[in-house]
């Protein structure tokens, strides 16, 4: 009798909570109204037929084609935007709901005497946390949801930014069935499969890059490191009367670069030079050039 | 300061695996460790240094066959695996 008065007070527990306006939905703003058989009305209006039609007809003008464009662009955002305002909010009910439940199995677990009904709740915690982990796995991506409304956003922004400019030039450069492609591509940009091609290609990018960034180290002499360790040993030590030596060095080796006013400057120059220069050959040009002109390199 | 990665060839001695990174070292930079890693279509060594100021003294590197004493004024930085003679090898680097 007890543990069914326990598992009541969880259930009324969630309910009341889940009841509570600031979460019913899913602790979003309410949606602003929208009136969906004007939706409908607007999508047939700009519909991909329409298009057609136009494109078709020989006295069709930029005029008409951008009013089609620009229909066409509010019937896909708001299309655009009715999902994905969906698919978070699906999302966070999901999050509210089995985390209301969880709370109210929890306290129940803790308020009970008993044994067999805390036994019970407990296989109920782990039962609806393993579900909400198989959901989120399989229809959320995990945590990618973010992510990838981002990638689609940047889709469509490359799209829209392309189907704008277009907008400025006359029908002949941008012809009305060439806007009816890139808005057909304006809307594929706004779906899962578009989001994670973006993803990939980022990924693929952020990995050439980095590839490119390691060098391999150069194969040296032992003569070659005592040669660049007394280098830099000079450099960092060069005293003030080598400051016009330095000067006309880095004049002839880096002569983009402003001149040294100091001998700080004159070292923070040079060892920029000492890490620009760093394979051998390029090292024994340097070191040739600062004996040139009076700094010998020991 | 920052951290870098830079690639030693598989198919170098131990010696001149050492000689690279002295040389690589007087920029100067620290060598911190080595990673096996698979880049650009083979098993190879990937050196993470990190830069150091341009006032500093990177010290004296020498890298050794584990297991080994610490050269006479050498602290140990760093051992693991690198690839020597294409050869998976226990080394540890010392500085002084």
């Amino acid at each position: 009798m007890n543990s069914k008065i326990t598992i009541a007070f969880a259930i009324v527990f969630a309910l009341l909570l889940g009841g509570c306006s600031s979460l019913r939905n899913g602790g979003a703003p309410p949606d602003i109204p929208f009136d969906y058989s004007n939706f409908r009305t607007l999508a047939e209006a700009y519909g991909i037929d329409k298009f057609v039609d136009a494109a078709k007809n020989t006295s069709s003008t930029a005029v008409k084609r951008n009013e089609l464009i620009t229909g066409r662009i509010a019937v896909i955002d708001a299309n655009f935007y009715k999902w994905t305002a969906d698919v978070r909010r699906d999302r966070r009910h999901g999050d509210t709901a089995v985390d209301l439940t969880l709370i109210g199995l929890g306290i129940a677990g803790t308020a009970t005497k008993a044994l067999r009904a805390k036994t019970n709740l407990a296989a109920a915690v782990v039962g609806i946390a393993a579900g909400k982990a198989i959901i989120d796995k399989n229809y959320y991506f995990e945590k990618t949801l973010p992510a990838l409304f981002e990638a689609m956003d940047a889709s469509r922004l490359i799209v829209l930014r392309k189907i704008l400019e277009g907008m400025g030039e006359d029908l002949e450069e941008y012809s009305i069935l060439q806007a009816k492609q890139d808005l057909d591509t304006y809307m594929e940009a706004g779906n899962f499969d578009s989001a994670l091609a973006k993803v990939g290609e980022i990924a693929t990018t952020a990995k050439a890059n980095a590839q490119a960034a390691i060098a391999v180290l150069a194969d040296v002499t032992p003569e070659d490191v005592d040669l660049r360790t007394e280098l830099r040993k000079t450099i960092q030590a060069l005293p003030e009367a080598k400051l016009a030596a330095a000067q006309t060095v880095i004049r002839k080796l880096a002569p983009t670069e402003p001149d040294p006013k100091d001998i700080g400057e004159a070292r923070t120059a040079l060892m920029k030079l000492h890490r620009a220069n760093r394979p051998p050959d390029k090292m024994k040009t340097l070191v040739d050039a600062l004996k040139l002109a009076g700094i010998n390199v020991q | 300061m920052e951290t870098y990665i830079q690639e030693i060839p598989p198919d170098r001695t131990l010696i001149q695996i050492e000689n690279s990174v002295a040389y690589e070292e007087q920029d100067p930079a620290h060598f911190l460790k080595s990673s096996l890693s698979y880049h650009n279509g083979k098993f190879t060594n990937l050196a993470t240094f990190e830069t150091l100021a341009d006032t500093a003294d990177s010290g004296e590197f020498k890298l050794l066959l584990s297991p080994a004493a610490a050269p006479a004024g050498f602290t140990k930085v760093w051992e693991g695996a690198m690839i020597v003679e294409r050869t998976n090898t226990m080394v540890t680097a010392y500085r002084k």
